[in-house]
């Protein structure tokens, strides 16, 4: 009976201490990391990336967890509340400013070197900068134009613009858009907006229009409020000219499969970012171009940044988390990852040798975008989910038919609120 | 003192005392876990500005700010309507909405009817955008300028008018108003329609009918499947151009009537979250009422058949009577699962839905708290939701005993 007694003692002493023996075994430190569960190729990339890195490494071991995309942000922030972040942190572009303020995040100013530094890509540079401190690096820029198909659109007779100094202004892109419309099929519809998408797409994708136009999301000088520049005349009237292409039915709020709807030729413009390059080129080919973001009237806008990693300040081996975020700034592991989801390379060296991005090339459009100024940062303020959640909606009822001013006046509203609630 | 203890503790009563806190306690710890300490909490925080991501929270001054802001609502006159009423808004007046039509001009010959050089082009529009209905509407970005300066902090809520007089509604969250008037516009029809369609279905499939166990199960599955997924597939269905629901009335009525656009226009995305819901959740008191239904002694109605009663006079005064506790459960949950809305809006109308009208109070709390990250306000507003359940559920029971006091 003792002895019974002593195996199973010995026995539960043994299945706790195995974990922990299994963790000892190479002698590595772990380094948790977390990342946004996006696209198939990009997860798949990344996926391939912290194995080399794991294989690799002597001292470190990267450990990943995969978080759904949906509520990224909102998970992020509950883990900063409960002081449970990871080492190794994935966040979108805006994201730093709100994630700076409230310390989760240390300074990369002391670990990345001038030399990796010079090879990265400006834009990211900018991003990444809150008070003159580096945060975070990515190892991609975004790229957002108007996907075209190229027959229907040289059967509606319209002019494809080369670069981004002869895009289309406003009047040419609504006969562009009237044109179309007699050329696409039955059920389709000339212009998509990704209107199946929700949170982040919105301030991303129509902010830059609203700029375009005259107005924009925030008083970029203060960064107090938005009013009378998401609510003015000039955001009024991109309201109106937005809701016009609803009511027209050039484009649809309730789309089913946008994507299905461009790669099938019932679409012949897709308003959409860089990820959707390897799904419309393997549809199109030839036929798939890039149109530069039209001037809307005060010049042509667009977005640009994409996710980056940083450190976070809950992080016990800061080395490990950038020996991690340096490996991924490597030339070799950042062409692994744009050759996957088809995004601005971050290196300027993959960059230059990328001929999907040299003169001529299919996406060349979005590097002369992001060199000749079009692309601008989107605001640096820790109100961001603000802005957020503001434009959606008022993206949202425009598109539904309600009252444009009355809508920009409540995304107004929630926007000064957030900021109010910062400064509280 | 002590022969109670030795009464309570010790001996057979003793025994069972400590049995009784053996089962019971795993379901009191939860509750106190997960129910009045998250509570207690919550009102700890409602009166703090804590946010969601880390930086540190202050108590406010005063403390009830977050309720003020909440619960402040008012009305206050509009300025009569002038002679002319311009297009484009000013910060604090009168403007007029724009038609479909008007605004369609405006973009096909993008003209500005305010630029006096687009002369011809102007005069095109403005005859257009004089037709169609007329729709006036108040802005007050600045209500200093007209003398209302001490409401400055407010937002209009609504707009109303009779007796040729023009009224607004303010508040300084109007959201949270219109929430809660959703909640009760939801509640007061889903409640009633729901128990009555129950009540009817569990009648039927009472009834010795063939292959009453398949309908039984057909009316019961919509209830084990998760409301997300529900919603998922309902939201394809109300789909204004290709959805299943809009095809079968073109079809039905020959193409006469167009369908609806669903969860796109104001008057229509709250009864299609209500029409959704009731099918989804019909079944579960359908099997309540089945089983108070089988509960009910045949030899009632054999007797009132004897006496020549019919089969409404035995409804009326067998059925339902017989039924009156199954009823009160079942009236009791459905009003609170009706003010618990949240999965079907939020996977529907992630937004709020057109006008705001399918925003929920919860909703908007986590909206607030979670994509916000505003937990304190957030809290403030859980803890008047909870209130006005309590205050709803009390009214309900008062109710209820004064019916039983009659009888």
């Amino acid at each position: 009976m003792k002895s019974v007694k002593l195996f199973v003692f010995v026995v539960l002493v043994l299945a706790l201490a195995m974990p922990m023996t299994a963790l000892a075994q190479d002698g590595k430190q772990q380094v948790t990391l977390w990342f946004h569960s996006g696209q198939g190729s990009e997860r798949d990339a990344l996926g391939e990336l912290i194995d080399q890195f794991n294989a690799e490494s002597m001292e470190y071991e990267i450990v990943p967890v995969e978080v759904p995309e949906g509520s990224y942000a909102e998970q992020v922030k509950a883990a900063a509340l409960a002081g449970d972040l990871p080492c190794v942190l994935d966040f979108d572009g805006p994201f730093v400013y709100d994630y700076v303020f409230s310390g989760d995040l240390i300074p990369l100013d002391d670990y990345a070197s001038e030399e990796l530094l010079a090879d990265v890509l400006p834009s990211i540079i900018d991003q990444g900068t809150v008070d003159g401190q580096l945060w975070s690096l990515g190892q991609f820029d975004s790229g957002l134009a108007l996907w075209g198909n190229k027959a229907m659109l040289e059967e509606a007779g319209v002019r494809i613009p080369e670069g981004i100094d002869d895009t289309w202004t406003l009047d040419e892109f609504n006969s562009a858009i009237e044109a179309l419309a007699g050329v696409v099929p039955e059920g389709g519809y000339v212009l998509d907006l990704q209107f199946q998408l929700t949170g982040e797409w919105f301030s991303y994708a129509f902010g830059p229009w609203v700029q375009s136009f005259g107005g924009d999301v925030i008083d970029r000088e203060t960064m107090e409020t938005a009013e009378g520049v998401l609510n003015g005349p000039e955001a009024v009237a991109f309201g109106e000219w937005f809701q016009s292409l609803f009511e027209q039915g050039y484009t649809t709020a309730t789309p089913v499969d946008p994507i299905a709807d461009f790669t099938e030729g019932r679409v012949a413009l897709s308003y959409v970012g860089h990820w959707m390059y390897n799904t419309y080129k393997d549809a199109l080919g030839d036929d798939l171009v890039l149109i530069p973001q039209p001037d809307l009237g005060a010049g042509a806008v667009t977005g640009m940044g994409s996710w980056n990693w940083g450190i976070t300040s809950n992080c016990d081996v800061p080395e490990g988390a950038w020996a991690f975020i340096e490996f991924m700034m490597q030339p070799a592991s950042i062409k692994l990852m744009t050759d996957a989801n088809g995004a601005v390379p971050a290196s300027l060296t993959v960059l230059e040798q990328d001929e999907r991005y040299a003169e001529g090339g299919d996406m060349y459009i979005y590097s002369q975008q992001l060199s000749g100024g079009v692309a601008l940062p989107r605001p640096a303020t820790a109100a961001y989910a603000g802005i957020q959640t503001g434009m959606e909606d008022a993206m949202n009822a425009i598109a539904r038919g309600e009252d444009v001013q009355a809508s920009l006046d409540a995304a107004v509203d929630t926007i000064d609120s957030a900021i109010e609630n910062l400064a509280q | 003192m002590h022969a109670l203890f030795e009464r309570t503790f010790r001996g057979r009563q003793g025994r069972e005392f400590w049995t009784a806190m053996l089962m019971g306690g795993p379901a009191f710890l939860m509750l106190v876990l997960f129910m009045i300490w998250p509570f207690i909490r919550g009102i700890d925080l409602s009166t703090t500005n804590q946010r969601f991501d880390g930086s540190v929270a202050t108590r406010l001054d005063p403390w009830y700010r977050n309720f003020d802001q909440v619960l402040s609502v008012n009305a206050i006159k509009l300025p009569d309507l002038p002679d002319v009423v311009p297009y484009r808004a000013p910060a604090v007046g009168w403007y007029r909405e724009r038609t479909p039509a008007c605004n369609q001009c405006q973009s096909n010959f993008s003209c500005d009817i305010t630029d006096p050089d687009d002369a011809v082009c102007a005069e095109n529009c403005a005859q257009i955008c004089e037709r169609g209905d007329l729709i006036f509407r108040w802005r007050g970005r600045n209500l200093d300028e007209i003398g209302l300066g001490e409401y400055s902090e407010y937002e209009i809520a609504r707009q109303v008018s009779f007796g040729g007089n023009h009224y607004a509604i303010i508040a300084k969250d109007p959201l949270f108003w219109k929430g809660l008037l959703n909640n009760f516009y939801f509640a007061l029809v889903v409640v009633p329609v729901q128990t009555g369609l129950a009540l009817l279905l569990a009648i039927v499939v009472n009834q010795k009918l063939p292959y009453r166990n398949v309908f039984r199960t057909m009316y019961f599955s919509p209830v084990v499947t998760a409301m997300v997924i529900i919603a998922v597939v309902w939201k394809f269905l109300y789909n204004p151009d290709f959805g299943l629901i809009n095809e079968m009335i073109q079809f039905v009525t020959f193409g006469q009537v167009e369908g609806f656009r669903w969860l796109q226009s104001p008057d229509m995305a709250m009864p299609a979250i209500m029409i959704m819901s009731i099918w989804q959740g019909v079944g579960f008191q359908m099997i309540i009422f089945l089983a108070g239904l089988q509960d009910i002694p045949e030899d009632l109605y054999e007797a009132s058949s004897i006496d020549g009663a019919n089969i409404w006079q035995q409804f009326r005064f067998i059925t339902l009577p017989m039924l009156r506790n199954t009823m009160i459960f079942v009236v009791l949950t459905t009003t609170i699962l009706a003010f618990r809305l949240f999965d079907q809006v939020n996977v529907m109308t992630p937004d709020g839905g057109p006008n705001e009208s399918t925003a929920t109070m919860v909703w908007y709390a986590i909206r607030r708290g979670w994509t916000q990250s505003e937990v304190g306000y957030a809290s403030a507003i859980s803890v008047v939701f909870v209130v006005i359940v309590l205050i709803v559920s009390l009214i309900q029971r008062t109710v209820v005993k004064s019916e039983s006091a009659i009888e």
